[in-house]
């Protein structure tokens, strides 16, 4: 058992060095700044929770896979009220007017949207892997790990994932 | 070496530039955490009031079922109601009874939503499946061997033999339900628990009713079918923990 005060100041430590690595994992897997600051607070405070019963080697990973769950968790019930539909329509409406379905480029876009787009455009298996391997830097077999498949499934994900956002880029990913 | 996605992670770098942390959301991030470790540390004192709203919000319907079937399997016995062979055959349903019903307990955690009220009311998911698991599998194996004992007594059985025989429709039925646990439509929709368990007893009761099924040469036979339900089973219950700690089956709040 991490005795109370252990417990305070590793959490306030894992906070201070992973808060903006899980706020723009959340960011940029949900696409929603506000929920993304709600998510990144439950997940510390869910690391919090069960730290006594959780072996972790690598803390950021541990973390990721806590974000993921959560925003799994967040898809859900966004399906559930069908708000999921709303945005998607939404998507689809600025994808056809912005970035992706005309010739805009990296160059004279707005890089936050575009990115944004070009992740929503992708499932969100596929997502969830191209941002832990890109962004994150995390491993395929951590990645497997926190996303409970297996290796092949997340290489064959992540492939498939850069091959569709490289087709939209404009580029060739074989 | 120059990667093939470096213009994307070029992209994700120009744009992690751009992205403004929210110190005030940071603090607040922090301070949420200091006051939710002072309140687990009130909580820490109070364990029992826990386990006692876990046994509270507990769906005892089918816990009465359960305890229902268990009593008259054992005084279907004790009253000497039925002859050997009419015995095999109950006693044959009633074990895969038994056995849909320790699982559908288990399930009827997730089918009444209770599992949903895991973080308001510090609910410890795998914990309580645990607990269910642990108790709804001793009071059927309880009704079992008290069944065996009676039977062994009264029908002058060899208590290993009928032991053994009556073990096989449980643990297979309970193979059969966990399985249909395990997926997403099962999961959702209790009537095809239901369903699973009674096909699986319906299934043993034809298979009860052959001839010389219980004779000694089939031991072997039973034996082997007792030891692959009982692997199956444990490969199961370790899937089933896996995916229920990775939130997969459980709304993680």
């Amino acid at each position: 058992m991490i005795h109370q005060k252990n417990r305070q100041d590793c959490v306030q430590s894992a906070v201070e060095m992973y808060y903006e690595d899980v706020y723009r994992f959340c960011r940029y897997y949900t696409g929603n700044s506000t929920d993304s600051c709600d998510i990144t607070q439950e997940v510390f405070l869910r690391y919090m929770k069960y730290m006594d019963s959780c072996g972790h080697k690598n803390l950021k990973a541990y973390l990721m896979m806590i974000a993921r769950n959560l925003c799994c968790d967040y898809f859900r019930r966004q399906s559930e009220q069908r708000e999921k539909l709303l945005s998607f329509d939404m998507l689809e409406d600025t994808a056809e007017g912005g970035c992706l379905g005309t010739v805009r480029t990296i160059d004279n876009c707005d890089s936050e949207l575009y990115l944004q787009e070009l992740l929503q455009s992708i499932s969100q298996e596929q997502r969830e892997v191209v941002i832990l391997r890109i962004h994150d830097g995390l491993k395929f077999h951590e990645i497997a790990k926190i996303t409970g498949c297996r290796l092949s499934t997340v290489k064959s994900r992540f492939r498939l994932g850069i091959a569709s956002i490289k087709k939209k880029i404009g580029g060739n990913y074989a | 070496m120059r990667k093939k996605y470096d213009d994307i992670k070029a992209l994700f770098e120009e744009n992690d530039r751009d992205v403004i942390i929210d110190t005030a959301r940071k603090q607040e991030a922090l301070q949420s955490v200091c006051t939710k470790n002072a309140s687990m540390k009130n909580t820490a004192g109070s364990r029992w009031q826990l386990v006692k709203g876990q046994l509270l919000y507990m769906n005892k319907n089918i816990l009465c079922f359960h305890l229902a079937a268990c009593m008259g399997m054992v005084l279907l016995v004790w009253t000497n109601w039925c002859d050997i062979q009419a015995w095999e055959q109950y006693s044959m349903i009633c074990s895969g009874v038994l056995g849909a019903l320790s699982v559908l307990e288990v399930g009827s955690m997730f089918f009444s939503g209770m599992t949903e009220l895991e973080a308001s009311c510090y609910f410890n998911v795998r914990q309580l499946t645990a607990f269910q698991m642990t108790y709804s599998g001793i009071l059927s194996l309880a009704a079992l061997l008290l069944s065996t004992v009676f039977a062994s007594i009264r029908l002058e059985r060899n208590i290993l033999m009928t032991g053994i025989y009556i073990l096989v429709p449980f643990v297979t039925t309970e193979c059969v339900c966990l399985a249909v646990m395990l997926t997403e439509i099962g999961r959702r929709n209790l009537l095809v628990l239901i369903a699973a368990g009674i096909f699986s007893a319906f299934f043993w009761s034809i298979l009860a009713s052959m001839p010389r099924l219980y004779e000694a040469s089939a031991l072997v036979f039973w034996i082997a079918a007792l030891v692959a339900g009982m692997g199956i089973f444990v490969l199961q219950m370790k899937w089933f923990f896996e995916i229920l700690d990775k939130g997969e089956i459980v709304c993680a709040d």
